[in-house]
């Protein structure tokens, strides 16, 4: 028998050739998938990357969380609190009807409402926005149903102020986007927002972020506190309200600083608008209460003496040839300067003004911090206008000396007046107390900080005993409390026409004053911008003083100053 | 068969990692739930202390000091402040 190795025979050849065309088979599909693969990753690399890129990771919403601005002893202002809104994308929707349904009562909107939106829309609506936790859990639930599809959830952040309008036009506002837009909200942005980019998270099939180390945030935001007492606030807007509904004024403001600090416990302003406080803003002539910055003047520069007697003129004063300035309110010969002051004499301010030279007068009524601000840093804040006094000339001194050819702000003339309170020390306004940073570290923004002494004491103590007078005997009567030494002047001041001078039927009432006398704890500033009822600081501000004040020392507990008031 | 055993040990270890990712993956999306029912709640406790916040508001308390109480607004001159004995 021959056996020869390189025979082959037919069987085991079949075998070979058909496991050969077996394999090669087989190879078939895996060299397709590995072609197809390679095509995929070569030539479509950035489609699939997308695709894959949109299916597993998402990019979380920005956080809206953002800082809080509280009053001085920690009452909440303003807050953020996390809502939802909701939309619907139509075309996800399995059974319009029943999802409509479910909509209408879990947010209490009308069906028609809803199938309103639905008509209108493209393809996506929100049909609420600024859901609460409740009606968000109920929405959270459904959305892994069926009858959930199509519904779409996004995190919000709205802006809370739990007491309403109060102080609202200090706080300002902040939009959806957590861009403080007035008031601190803007000035302290930076402070009280916290910028996060967008992260990229994983979301698992049924749309649930699923959770990463990476996620965390770390809170950087503060919290701001503010000078404002909200108690003091509150009765400030309350007796603002009230005088605002009995003469209906234009415009309307009070004011209440602790004069030995300069802080604001209070600024109120009518109407209301979001970080638009006329405490700072406002500009305006004053009028008579500004006759308390030029008699200080005359009398810390040595002009005029308290025992002096200022001749009236006949109660018809030629200033300069053709400028006759009246007094209409007494028939006196003369007046002493505390009469001046109680009987508001424009003559008698007047003729006080000229018994200083120009140039003093012009430094005393800078050094009061008239015509710069006051860098109490609130936006918008005005500086008012003091003309140099090389373009005064003798009817300009003489009208400045009662309050007109200046235009100052709120915030200036009661920051002047706390210096008279505080003995002639002007302190540096502010507004904001503290800043709590993130880390815990709070960094005290109010310390009292002297800016100058403006006049001397002795100036201070008799131009308190002057102005204690005008609330005693004066135009000021309205302003006195029971028990309280009070001190004040008032103001009625014309106010610019349009058509050149003043408008006689448009004026600018107000009242300025502290209490008590003996050591001043609250100095008070109201101001009624062309009210519609004709009306005078003393009728109409004074007494607003009084209705704020009263509640304040009684809740402060400031003892009286009078001895023999009767009970 | 000493292939065999590093191709099972192979897979095992696949298996193993793969088990591993799966637990990673559903603690995660435990505590993203979890996370999320802790915001609501804090939402919702945010907003009842607002609430209190509203009720404790000066405006509420002397409205309901003088409509429900009947109480008046004292003058300051009707208080009379005790010295501290110490």
């Amino acid at each position: 028998m021959i056996h020869n190795s390189s025979f082959t025979s037919p069987k085991t050849f079949n075998v070979k050739r058909r496991l050969n065309v077996m394999l090669a088979l087989m190879l078939v599909p895996p060299v397709i998938i590995a072609g197809k693969l390679f095509y995929m990753q070569t030539f479509q690399h950035q489609e699939f990357s997308s695709k894959a890129e949109k299916a597993i990771y998402d990019s979380l919403a920005e956080d809206r969380l953002r800082g809080k601005i509280f009053d001085v002893n920690g009452r909440s202002l303003a807050e953020s609190v996390r809502t939802h809104s909701c939309g619907i994308s139509k075309r996800y929707v399995q059974d319009k009807n029943q999802t409509v349904a479910f909509l209408s009562e879990t947010l209490e909107i009308p069906k028609n409402d809803i199938l309103k939106k639905w008509d209108k829309a493209a393809s996506f609506f929100f049909v609420a926005k600024k859901i609460k936790p409740d009606k968000y859990m109920k929405l959270a639930e459904i959305m892994r149903k069926p009858l959930g599809q199509g519904l779409e959830l996004s995190p919000e952040y709205e802006r809370i102020h739990p007491y309403g309008n109060s102080a609202l036009d200090i706080i300002g506002a902040a939009n959806s986007k957590n861009l403080g837009l007035s008031g601190i909200e803007q000035m302290f942005n930076k402070e009280l927002s916290q910028d996060i980019s967008k992260k990229r998270a994983k979301r698992s099939r049924g749309g649930d972020v699923i959770y990463d180390r990476s996620l965390k945030e770390k809170v950087s935001v503060s919290n701001i506190y503010l000078t404002i007492d909200e108690v003091a606030q509150f009765h400030a807007e309350k007796a603002l309200q009230k005088a605002v509904e009995a003469v209906a004024p234009e415009h309307a403001i009070a004011i209440v600083q602790e004069p030995a600090t300069g802080k604001i416990l209070a600024a109120a302003s009518y109407p209301v608008k979001d970080g638009q406080s006329l405490a700072f803003q406002f500009t305006y002539e004053p009028g008579s209460t500004f006759k308390t910055i030029s008699i200080a003047s005359a009398l810390d520069s040595g002009a005029v003496s308290i025992k002096d007697s200022i001749d009236m003129s006949g109660r018809n004063w030629e200033v300069a040839k053709g400028v006759v300035i009246k007094d209409k309110q007494h028939d006196k010969a003369a007046l002493s300067i505390p009469e001046i002051m109680q009987l508001s004499s424009n003559i008698g301010a007047g003729k006080i003004a000229l018994e200083m030279k120009p140039k003093d007068f012009f430094h005393y009524i800078k050094f009061f911090g008239f015509g710069n601000k006051t860098d109490i840093n609130f936006n918008g804040e005005s500086k008012g206008n003091v003309p140099h006094y090389n373009t005064w000339t003798r009817v300009d001194t003489a009208s400045k000396g009662y309050g007109y050819g200046v235009a100052i702000t709120p915030i200036q003339l009661i920051t002047a007046y706390s210096a008279i309170a505080n003995d002639g020390a002007l302190m540096q306004p502010h507004l904001i107390d503290r800043i709590e940073h993130a880390n815990g570290k709070i960094e005290k923004k109010s310390k009292p900080i002297k800016i100058r002494q403006v006049i001397s004491k002795e100036t201070a103590q008799i131009m308190k005993k002057v102005l204690q007078s005008v609330v005693e005997n004066g135009s000021g009567k309205r302003a006195q409390i029971k028990g309280y030494n009070v001190a004040g002047k008032t103001g009625t001041a014309e106010k610019l026409s349009k058509e050149g001078g003043y408008a006689k039927r448009q004026h600018v009432v107000s009242f300025c004053g502290f209490v008590p006398v003996s050591k001043p704890q609250f100095t008070i500033l109201i101001i009624l911008d062309n009210p519609a009822k004709y009306t005078f600081g003393g009728t109409a501000a004074a007494p607003v003083f009084k209705e704020i004040a009263e509640p304040l020392l009684a809740l402060k507990g400031v003892p009286p100053d009078q001895l023999d008031f009767e009970l | 068969m000493k292939k065999a055993a590093i191709v099972i040990g192979f897979f095992l270890w696949m298996f193993f990692i793969t088990v591993i990712h799966l637990g990673i993956i559903r603690s995660g999306r435990t505590i993203s739930r979890l996370q999320n029912d802790v915001e609501i709640k804090e939402a919702r406790n945010q907003y009842l202390q607002l609430e209190i916040a509203r009720l404790s508001s000066p405006e509420t308390v002397i409205r309901f000091a003088q409509t429900e109480l009947g109480f008046r607004p004292l003058k300051p001159h009707e208080i009379i402040l005790l010295d501290d004995p110490k």
